[in-house]
Formats: structure tokens, sequence, C-alpha cells
């Protein structure tokens, strides 16, 4: 599964309500209905536990497409300047 | 019974289709066919699936299982789109009727979603499966643990993961004035030089101060003493029963008032910045209002004034507003008479119900389905960390503010002996609003804007109530805002019509904003004073109170 299957799988276990929504990697976090700062915590938690590694809240907005959520948690570099701060 | 009006707007919806019963039964057709569409669409898909050779058990059975809940989530999607559609295409339904029956309707919609069934999740199923069951045994010891313990209410975070003085409100600093109703905590400053006017900080009293000082990148007082301001903090007490007849009054006496007062005598300063938010900052409204209905000799100590998510017009109230009519208002009148407060869990459940998705049902997956342990989160522990509300104070707040939105009408409200007109108040406003927020509508937010007399500048927050508010600058950050001077004849549409996107936090502009009111520069007052010496260190104590 590459990292935006695992994103889109993880939406979709955790929203169920978007039903017949199609996702892909150009999809806002915001299309999702419902999303907002307390399912951002758990997405986060979600994204933590697969990709085991720290997901900043601030990555989780409404704008941040889930093909720039791939770019975050794939690349390392990103994440290790990101886990500097 | 039914204080909150629920089966009342099922029945008015009802009725309101009564009359129409071939719309009806077209209606009833139509999704009839949806569902029969979907599920033969998902039976071709099962037939092209179909390959020969061996698939393990485990697989075959997971398939089954997506597959299942795949047509599952499509009925559900197609099932409460229906819903929903009924209730906004009921003829003849007030606004705030139809607001109330689609608001519960959501909650059915939310209970009935696939995921919260065993078989109808995916994943429910395969942890079942890869841990031999043991996921689901954690699963019922979690529920029964939350049955006996928490009256039933999933466990939302990871309490034992943070703490309030370990790492949270942590930032150093001493209680400088303690009343029975707040202590004041100044904090120890950080830069050779402060800017000369203290910033004042009034948070709600639902939850806990805290919320101000999170953990330590989210800390906005530690963001504002590091930017050389002289930051001061109210900590209000969680109420007893002995609390019972502390009125609003109070609070804007013995609360906002006193504190500015002891802000303005240990920095020996003239004039105060002060900021409060959501019901703190309605308290700041009222003792800005309270300040302006003085003779015209007085002047105000706070020399500008910012609100963050806050209504003052409660015309707008957003979702909460399925919670408050005459009948409910008096329900809760009635529970509040043995405790003599309104005790925390009912604000908990509401705000759970406001927003149950995240905090009913996503918990009640991971938790009882999947046997897990909530998420480590330092705002959900903080959200968890809440108080009561005396009973005088509530009842008022409800009445006179939500029921009534009397805090609007010139002289419509009297506060410790003064009748308020917020129209009067001339002091220069920074008014915060949030996109997604359902507590406090942005919209409803603007409306302050517009009523008082002074220069306004309006800021609109990509995010919520919370994290719309509590939302430091980062470099990762794809967060927005809106920033512009609010005309008194704007409405919240044209106002954002003329603003320009702009990326990142808006608390860099409020500093601006802030600096640009805000004298000059001098070395940083101590702790306390001698009429207000330091108590005991921050959080202080009341933070404490459960």
């Amino acid at each position: 599964m590459s990292a935006i299957e695992k994103i889109i799988a993880g939406i979709v276990e955790l929203f169920p309500e978007v039903g017949d929504l199609t996702l892909d990697a150009d999809t806002p976090l915001g299309a999702i209905p419902g999303f907002d700062s307390m399912a951002a915590v758990n997405l986060q938690t979600y994204l933590e536990e697969v990709f085991k590694t720290t997901v900043f809240l601030e990555i989780l907005n409404a704008e941040t497409t889930i093909g720039e959520l791939a770019v975050y948690l794939t690349d390392p570099q990103k994440m290790a300047a990101a886990l500097k701060r | 019974m039914d204080p909150l009006g629920i089966c009342d707007a099922f029945q008015k919806v009802q009725e309101c289709w009564g009359g129409r019963s071939d719309d009806l039964r077209r209606r009833w057709i139509a999704l009839l066919h949806e569902l029969q569409d979907i599920t033969v669409e998902e039976l071709k898909k099962a037939e092209e699936g179909k390959k020969g050779g061996s698939e393990e058990a485990r697989e075959a059975l997971l398939e089954a299982v997506r597959r299942q809940a795949s047509l599952s989530r499509k009925y559900y999607a197609a099932v409460g789109r229906w819903m929903k559609e009924m209730v906004e295409n009921a003829e003849g339904l007030d606004e705030g009727e139809r607001r109330r029956a689609l608001f519960w309707v959501r909650q059915v919609i939310g209970a009935l979603n696939p995921a919260n069934f065993f078989w109808t999740n995916p994943s429910a199923v395969q942890r079942f499966i890869d841990s031999a069951g043991a996921s689901l045994i954690d699963g019922m010891a979690n529920f029964w643990e939350d049955a006996w313990e928490r009256d039933f209410m999933a466990k939302i975070v990871d309490e034992k993961s943070y703490g309030v003085g370990r790492n949270l409100a942590v930032t150093p600093g001493a209680v400088v004035y303690r009343n029975d109703l707040m202590e004041l905590i100044q904090y120890t400053p950080t830069t050779d030089k402060v800017h000369d006017r203290p910033l004042l900080f009034i948070p709600p009293w639902i939850n806990k101060y805290y919320i101000f000082d999170l953990s330590q990148e989210a800390s906005f007082v530690r963001y504002m003493r590091d930017r050389g301001f002289s930051v001061f903090i109210i900590s209000w007490r969680n109420p007893n029963p002995d609390m019972r007849d502390v009125s609003f009054d109070d609070y804007m006496r013995e609360g906002a008032l006193r504190a500015v007062e002891v802000v303005r005598d240990v920095c020996g300063a003239r004039k105060i910045h002060a900021a409060g938010y959501c019901i703190g900052g309605t308290l700041l409204a009222v003792l800005m209002a309270w300040h302006a209905a003085a003779d015209g000799r007085k002047i105000n100590p706070v020399a500008d004034w910012t609100l963050f998510s806050t209504l003052v017009d409660f015309s707008e109230p957003g979702e909460i507003g399925v919670f408050v009519s005459p009948r409910s208002v008096a329900a809760v009148e009635d529970l509040m008479k043995t405790d003599g407060y309104l005790h925390k869990r009912y604000l908990s459940m509401t705000f759970r119900l406001l927003g149950a998705d995240n905090l009913i049902w996503r918990n009640f997956v991971h938790n009882y389905l999947y046997g897990g342990q909530p998420p480590k989160s330092d705002m959900l522990f903080w959200n968890e960390d809440g108080t009561h509300l005396p009973e005088a104070m509530c009842s008022f707040y409800l009445r006179e503010f939500y029921l009534h939105n009397n805090l609007v009408r010139p002289d419509g409200v009297t506060i410790a002996g003064r009748p308020l007109d917020l129209g009067r108040v001339r002091e220069p406003l920074y008014c915060v609003g949030t996109q997604l927020d359902h507590i406090c509508p942005w919209r409803g937010t603007f409306l302050t804007g517009r009523i008082v007399s002074g220069p306004v500048r309006y800021v609109l927050s990509s995010e919520g109530h919370i994290t719309g508010i509590i939302n430091p600058p980062s470099e990762y950050s794809r967060r927005r805002y809106w920033a512009g001077e609010l005309l008194k004849d704007d409405e919240p549409e044209t106002w954002l019509g003329r603003q320009d996107p702009r990326t990142g936090s808006w608390w860099e502009d409020w500093v601006a904003w802030l600096l640009a009111r805000g004298g000059r520069m001098k070395s940083p007052p101590g702790l306390g004073n001698q009429r207000h010496p330091p108590l005991t260190e921050a959080p202080g104590t009341y933070v404490f109170e459960k």
C-alpha cells in the first residue's frame, strides 16, 4: 500500500461519513464531512500509529491535501526538520 | 419530559409531510431505487473479483467484510442524505424547529454509522482476527470501565500522558492575588525590557485556564511573554455548592474588574491590554460597557480589548441554540437546585453532542470495537478537565444572553448597578472569529464589531473554536486568516470579500496591533508587589479543583 492509499484507508475507517465521496491525492482534508480540530486529533493518532512517526497537528489542516500529507509522512527529512523544532 | 424539544421537532417534521403523501411516496421510491442501484453495482464487483486458486481464509473473510462494509457505507450515505432532505424540505417548519430537527437527525445518523458495528467495520474484524479475539475483549473491558466509572461516557484522551503542573500549565509564574472566585497568575518575564502596558487574559470558566498554557510549543502565554509583554491570566475557581448564589455580577466585579486593578497595581500601569475568550470575552465586553456607563470623568483602565471566539450578540448562537429554549433552560434550572451548580458532566455531554462524530462515535469505535486506548492530546486532556457553573450565574447567562439576547439592547442588562450599552464603548477592539466554530459561529462574533463605537480590526482564522485560537505560528502550518478593518455597516461576507487570505497564524498580526498601542519599553516588574505578594507558584491551587 502506498502512503496515499494508507491515508485514504485511514480516512475511510475514521470518517465513514465520507460515504461514496471519491478520495484522491488532491482531496483536501476539509472535504471530509465534519472535519474539524477534534477530527484532526483522531486522524493524528491514526497516522502516528500507522506511519510510526510524530505528526504535528498543524499539518492536519482543512486545506492540506491527502497528497501533501503523504509527502510529509514519507519524506524523512521534512519530518526530521519538523521534529527538531 | 423532553426538555430539549427533540420529540416536538420530529413530530413537526412528520406533520409537515402529512399533507404531501405523494411527494413523500416519491421520495421513498427514489431511496429504494438508489439502494437497489448500489447493491447491483456491488454484486457486479463481487462477480469480477472471483478468481481461481485458493486464498487464505483470513483474506477471504476480510474481503467479504470489506465488501459488505463498502455496501453498508453507500446505503448509509444514501439513507443519511435522505433523512436530512426530509427535514430540509419539510414545508411550514420555522428555522429554529428545522435546525433542531436537523441536529437530532444528524445524531441519529451518526449513531447508525456502519463503522459503529463490528461486522460492518473491516478494521474491527481485522484486529479481532489478528489478535485472536483479544481486541474485542479489551474493548469490552474498556466499555465496562467507562460504564462504571464515567456514566457510560467513552474516554476521549489518554489521561495518564498529561498532568497539570507536570507537562501542562508549566510556564513559570506566581499567583499574586486570590479571592473566592479566582486566582490571578503573573508570569515571570524572560525579556530584558517589557512593554509598559501589561496584558491580561480572561479565559472562559467552562474549562480550566490552561488552554492558554498547553504544552510549550502551543502555549499562548509563553508566546506573548517572549514578545516582551507582562502577562497575567485569571484561573477561575471550580464552583462548589456554597457558590450557588455567585452571579454574573460577581464574575465582573470580583473577577475581571478586580484582576484589572491588581494588574495595574503590580505593574504600576495606568492602562492595560485585556483579552477574553468565549464566555470570558463576553465578560470582558460587559466590563467595557460597565466602564463606558460610568460618569464622564472616570477613565477606562482597559486601553484596548481583544475578543477570541466570543458572542455578544446571541441571535446566531450556532448549534448550541438547539439546546436553548425556555423549556430547556427551566430544566437546567431544576437540575441545579440540588447541587447549586450545573455539573460539568452536562456541559461535557453538550459539547460531545455538538461534535458527536469525533467526541462520541470515534471513541466508541476506537475504544470498544478496536479495544484501543484513546489518543494522547494536550487539547483533549484540557477538554475533559471541565468545571461546574454556579447556579445564579448560569441561569442569568442562559436567560439574559442566550434566550433574550439582552446584551445587545441598549440598557438591556444591568450589571453591578449600571445599565449597559455596548454602543458607548470607544476603545479599539481586536475581534477574532474562527471559520469552523460551532460554539460561537464567526458571523455571530462579527456582530460585536458593528455594535461598539470604537475602531475594530476583525480577524477570521481558519480552524475551529479551539484550534483557531490556540494557533501558534509554525513553518508547517497551512493555516490561514483574513484581517482588516470592520466598518459599521459591513456584512460578514462583504467584509470578507475585501480581505486577502494570509498564510500563517494571526498571533503575529495581534502582536503588531498591540504594539501599535503599546507605549514605551521598561524594566520588567517583579512578581507581585507589597500589596499583592506572590502567594504560591503557578499554576496555583484552583486549577487542581475537581
